[in-house]
């Protein structure tokens, strides 16, 4: 390679990289590169590039699908024993076909049914993942299919909801003749002594029906039935109406009736302040899950009563407002 | 799809979404791999047992960073320890005294990352001038060497060869520039 560079080009540049070049031939590059600014970036492009082109050969050395079934292999055989798949679709088959065979043959030895009866308030978890807070002497219902197409409940009495999401399995709960249908949500659904239906929603959206209507109501209100068949909508004054529940309340200058109430309720007791003046005194406080005891010691407290208990019932005697 | 996604599913034990971000960046990993321990085969091996290892701790890892980031130092480390395991075996103090500068470490990640594009870039240049580069570059072959067993002329291989190269450097150019102002300014 003994010739006259008339013009550099990127080859000759490689070469020279490489020292494939003759030392006449190196002068010349050398001195090509001092001419202009230009050349020196030309220069310094190629020389990078030559750089990173062993690299570029090595990408194409690599066989990355090859490589992955050697990593899938190894994770596999490292993580069986921890997690066998079940194939639920075969389960359920199975499950199914077991279930159907023992109705035929001994119809009487198993129920259709579940019935949770709550003997105290309790926390239940349904099969579709709903969390229910069933308050005491109140029932839910539910058949062995729950869960299968649809999500039906029945209740009696007053229960609080949380229901799992499925968009495709809408859930609902029959009391007397009314019907709530959710997608995913928390409410409190009762039927009172007089078997006035309230649901109170906390988060999502429910629809709400009857033979007759439906309302759909939002979050902080509370749809009822009348005596004339009728729905209302209210927006929800007391904050306190999951406190059952929560055994949280917050009484914000609420009327000392009211407070007696809640807490009554909330501990399925009765509290009877029988100083008729006291009735419209207001109550700012915060109860966080105390007991009824510390609660009644609290007004008692505030209130100056004399507390004469009496089975299941507290009477609250004398006292005077707080200033 | 997302890495982050992608790494919230193989965290809860999706194999397919490990699967794709294996594919996404096995290769840039396994070269950056071969800078510490020099050989393909070796690099190679380490990265894929890195990937084995961060799929079994997937529920006790946290990636703050990228994945690739994540990646690349879990690899690096890796690497290291090999190196320092080799030391022992064949008796030769391990150069720890040479620490990693960092800014050297993003050089040649980013070197790395631009090898990718070119390979990319070189398999779509026509037929005989990516012919021609890789004998040469990949190969090492002389111009007089591809000329011969090519049977062309020693001027057409140059010309291939300048062609290809003016191609790559202008398909690669925005990248090229920010690495040189990277470097010289």
């Amino acid at each position: 390679m003994n010739k006259n560079y008339t013009h550099i080009n990127d080859a000759h540049l490689i070469d020279y990289l490489q020292k494939r070049t003759t030392e006449t031939e190196n002068k010349q590059i050398e001195n090509w590169m001092q001419v202009n600014e230009e050349n020196r970036i030309q220069f310094e492009n190629v020389k990078q590039f030559w750089k990173i082109s062993f690299m570029a050969k090595d990408f194409e050395k690599i066989d990355t699908d090859t490589s992955w079934e050697k990593v899938a292999h190894k994770i596999e055989n490292s993580t069986v024993p921890k997690v066998r798949k079940i194939d639920f679709s075969i389960l359920w088959k199975v499950a199914a076909s077991f279930i159907l065979l023992l109705g035929l043959s001994i119809p009487f030895f198993i129920s259709n049914n579940t019935t949770l009866t709550a003997t105290t308030t309790k926390e239940y978890k349904l099969p579709d993942g709903t969390q229910l807070w069933l308050k005491k002497g109140s029932k839910l219902t539910y058949t062995n299919d729950f869960n299968a197409e649809k999500r039906d409940v029945k209740l009696t009495g007053e229960a609080y909801f949380k229901v799992a999401e499925n968009k495709s399995k809408p859930f609902s709960i029959t009391i007397n003749n009314t019907t709530t249908t959710v997608l995913g949500t928390e409410f409190n659904l009762k039927a009172d002594k007089t078997n006035k239906i309230s649901l109170t929603l906390i988060e999502g959206s429910v629809k709400f029906s009857t033979d007759k209507t439906y309302e759909i109501i939002k979050p902080g209100e509370t749809v009822s039935t009348q005596e004339d068949g009728t729905l209302t909508v209210n927006s929800t004054k007391n904050v306190n109406v999951d406190s059952w529940k929560t055994k949280i309340f917050q009484f914000n200058k609420t009327d000392l009736s009211k407070v007696i109430k809640n807490v009554a309720n909330a501990y399925d007791t009765q509290l009877i302040i029988e100083n008729e003046n006291l009735l419209d005194c207001k109550l700012t406080a915060t109860f966080n899950n105390q007991s009824l005891d510390m609660i009644v010691e609290t007004l008692t407290l505030l209130y100056k009563f004399s507390v004469v208990k009496d089975g299941d019932m507290i009477r609250l005697i004398n006292g005077r407002c707080a200033s | 799809m997302e890495d982050s996604l992608l790494i919230k599913q193989f965290q809860e034990g999706n194999l397919k979404s490990y699967e794709t971000l294996y594919k996404k960046y096995y290769k840039l990993l396994a070269v950056y791999a071969k800078q510490f321990v020099k050989d393909l085969h070796i690099s190679e091996d380490i990265t894929q047992d890195t990937f084995v290892m961060i799929y079994e701790k997937r529920s006790n890892i946290e990636i703050h960073t990228s994945f690739k980031s994540f990646m690349y130092t879990a690899v690096r480390n890796n690497c290291l320890n090999y190196l320092k395991k080799e030391a022992k075996m064949i008796d030769t103090p391990f150069a720890q005294n040479e620490p990693i500068i960092e800014e050297e470490d993003a050089n040649t990640i980013s070197n790395i990352e631009l090898a990718e594009k070119l390979a990319k870039a070189i398999n779509k240049l026509p037929r005989q001038n990516k012919e021609i580069f890789k004998l040469s570059r990949y190969r090492g072959l002389t111009n007089e060497e591809i000329a011969t067993k090519l049977n062309l002329t020693k001027r057409t291989v140059e010309t291939h060869i300048s062609n290809a190269l003016k191609k790559l450097r202008v398909d690669l150019l925005p990248i090229i520039l920010f690495v040189l102002h990277f470097f010289y300014f």
